[in-house]
């Protein structure tokens, strides 16, 4: 009787082990058979029931059962140790023959390129590079530049004022007048004053804040033909060496006289699209002969010398040099945009 | 600012017949930018000049009238569903094989089973916009001035077929907001010669003293003030070709009084305004600025 309940004990185990998976199960069937409350360690107490004859026997084949489980419970564990190494193995192997990964490298945004392609070519023209504040006074946002206290540009809808006289600009023109007072009376000098500027005007084609570069040349005998001269140049630098560019009459409180300047257009080559409403042409930025008031005003004498001026907005170069059709994309950070560039 | 181009013929020669798209552009680089040139009933054919003789009801429609008219070669047979359709009046008559703006033709039918052959137009029908015509003006069909011929191109007659030039000017060229001062720029850009308007005022014998005074009291903002009386005035329609001249400029026509007063402004730049004599305070016109806290009727 009991060496049936040995023989069943024994199997049990057999069975138990070869379905068990993990270490832990392991240790638990010889805890469960083997430990101090274990089913054969109870047989061993049970002993002492047995008659005088039968004990040794009995006892005898515990000790067997003892050795045999003991045995198979160490194999049983040497296997899945085992096993665990070589999946381990197998798991953290490398393969060196592998490329290095690639480091990630960051995509200049296109205004930056934008407006970078554009100070280089200046600066090849032989411009120095002049920035100043956002945060403007009207004195020279506005009163330097011949626009009167009166005049419809200075229109509170379209200025941002902070106080009565102080204004996010709403033009580079201010660098202007900032650069003539800042040179002693007369002084030559050629300058482009790229930055941001700040309207009141929300839509799908404009934003509060854009960029903005002014450009001004001052010297004896500077004439328009020197204007036109230093703009065909950019565009065409900008554009490339097919764009045609023409100047038509217009009108700048700050410049007289005033010129707004078309390139050919960039998508249909001039012969007419829905991009410059079949016109051929696409306005691009205004200039002029800065108004002798201007030159007065900032302490420069206009009967000595003379100078142009000239501004236009960097989106809008961005956006017809690379085909951007909503302005907006600027300033959404979306990755799928930047990476473009 | 719009200005018709054969509006313009009275101060300076202007080509019909060149590319009016490049005179436009001529204008454009030289600093008086078109921001659209608008070609006016250009696709008006075969509209005539009618006068209604007889008006029946329709058999078999309550909102349909029957019209005889006469328009000179032939007396047609018409039904329409305008309201405002009286006999005698004399109408704009689209005959069969007519064409009207938008690409609309017109050809002989029957309305409810009585024959048509053709129809009566509206202002509207003829290509003139909402803006410039009265409420009244918008929906019935154009009845024209008693003393209309019968029989003749309605589209000559009311002027309709012109060009249209619209601007977009700069602040700096006032001087352009009138049709003579465009008639300079003109000119000077088709080597041609401007003409300012001959100007006759006849006065009659009464003097104004006592009967109007005008006076200036800041003279910093007003240098000067001129005024003219008018008396014995007749408020009523002002001529088919001033209404005409109006709309093509934009402007609404509203009467006489009114119209004068805008055709001027458009014609040389001044800009004037009507009052009536009853409703002026001791008839005593004054320039000055307002005083603090007035408040404006």
């Amino acid at each position: 009787m009991m060496n049936d309940k040995i023989e069943a004990i024994k199997v049990a185990v057999s069975d138990q082990l070869a379905a068990s998976q993990a270490l832990q199960d392991v240790q638990d069937i010889r805890v469960k058979y083997l430990g101090k409350k274990g089913e054969l360690t109870a047989m061993m107490k049970e002993l002492k029931n047995l008659s005088k004859e039968e004990r040794p026997k009995v006892g005898q084949l515990v000790n067997a059962a003892r050795n045999v489980i003991e045995e198979q419970v160490k194999a049983k564990m040497e296997e899945l140790k085992e096993q665990a190494l070589e999946q381990k193995i197998q798991s953290e192997k490398i393969d060196i023959t592998l490329p290095g990964r690639k480091p990630v490298l960051g995509h200049e945004h296109p205004l930056h390129l934008t407006r970078r392609l554009m100070e280089e070519s200046f600066l090849r023209m032989g411009f120095s590079i002049v920035e100043g504040p956002d945060i403007e006074s009207d004195y020279y946002n506005f009163q330097c530049l011949n626009l009167p206290e009166d005049h419809p540009a200075r229109d509170m809808q379209d200025s941002m004022y902070i106080t009565d006289n102080i204004l996010l600009r709403t033009h580079t023109s201010g660098m202007e007048a900032r650069t003539l007072q800042a040179h002693k009376p007369n002084e030559p000098f050629k300058i482009i004053a790229p930055g941001k500027v700040y309207r009141c005007d929300y839509d799908a084609t404009h934003s509060p804040v854009f960029h903005q570069m002014e450009g001004m040349i001052v010297d004896k005998n500077i004439r328009f033909s020197d204007l036109k001269g230093i703009l065909e140049d950019f565009l065409r630098d900008i554009f490339g060496p097919q764009t045609k560019v023409r100047f038509r009459a217009s009108y700048f409180p700050f410049t007289e006289p005033s010129a707004e300047v078309d390139i050919s257009c960039v998508m249909c080559g001039g012969k007419g699209c829905r991009v410059c409403s079949h016109t051929g042409w696409l306005e691009i930025l205004g200039c002029g002969m800065t108004n002798p008031n201007v030159l007065r005003m900032n302490g420069y004498d206009p009967n000595e010398v003379s100078a142009f001026a000239f501004g236009m907005g960097v989106e809008r170069i961005a956006m017809l040099k690379y085909g951007i059709d909503d302005l907006r994309l600027f300033y959404e950070n979306d990755m799928r945009f930047l990476n473009q560039f | 600012m719009k200005s018709s181009l054969k509006w313009m013929q009275d101060y300076v020669d202007v080509d019909m017949t060149q590319d009016l798209q490049k005179f436009a552009d001529t204008l454009t680089i030289a600093g008086i930018p078109v921001e659209q040139v608008e070609y006016w009933g250009n696709e008006i054919k075969k509209v005539v000049t009618g006068k209604i003789l007889k008006i029946d009801k329709h058999p078999d429609a309550d909102k349909l009238v029957v019209c005889q008219i006469d328009v000179g070669s032939e007396q047609l047979q018409i039904v329409t569903g305008a309201k405002n359709v009286r006999e005698g009046q004399i109408v704009p008559v689209a005959v069969h094989g007519a064409h009207l703006p938008g690409g609309v033709k017109i050809k002989r039918s029957k309305l409810r089973g009585v024959p048509s052959n053709g129809m009566l137009c509206s202002a509207h029908e003829l290509g003139f916009d909402d803006s410039v015509l009265l409420p009244e003006e918008r929906n019935g069909i154009w009845i024209l001035p008693e003393d209309t011929p019968i029989g003749v191109d309605a589209a000559d007659y009311l002027d309709a077929r012109d060009v249209v030039y619209e601007y977009e000017l700069t602040p700096n060229r006032a001087d352009c907001f009138s049709m003579v001062g465009l008639s300079r720029e003109f000119a000077v850009l088709s080597n041609k010669q401007a003409s300012y308007p001959d100007i006759h005022v006849t006065e009659c014998d009464e003097p104004i003293d006592g009967k109007v005074t005008v006076s200036i009291e800041d003279e910093d903002l007003c240098s000067r003030y001129a005024a003219r009386l008018l008396l014995n005035v007749k408020i009523g329609k002002s001529p088919l070709w001033m209404q005409q001249r109006l709309r093509k400029s934009g402007v609404r026509p509203i009467n006489n009084v009114v119209d004068v007063t805008n055709y001027v402004m458009i014609e040389l730049g001044i800009p004037l305004h009507a009052y009536d004599y009853d409703k002026v305070a001791e008839h005593h016109l004054i320039a000055r600025r307002a005083h603090a806290d007035e408040a404006m009727a």
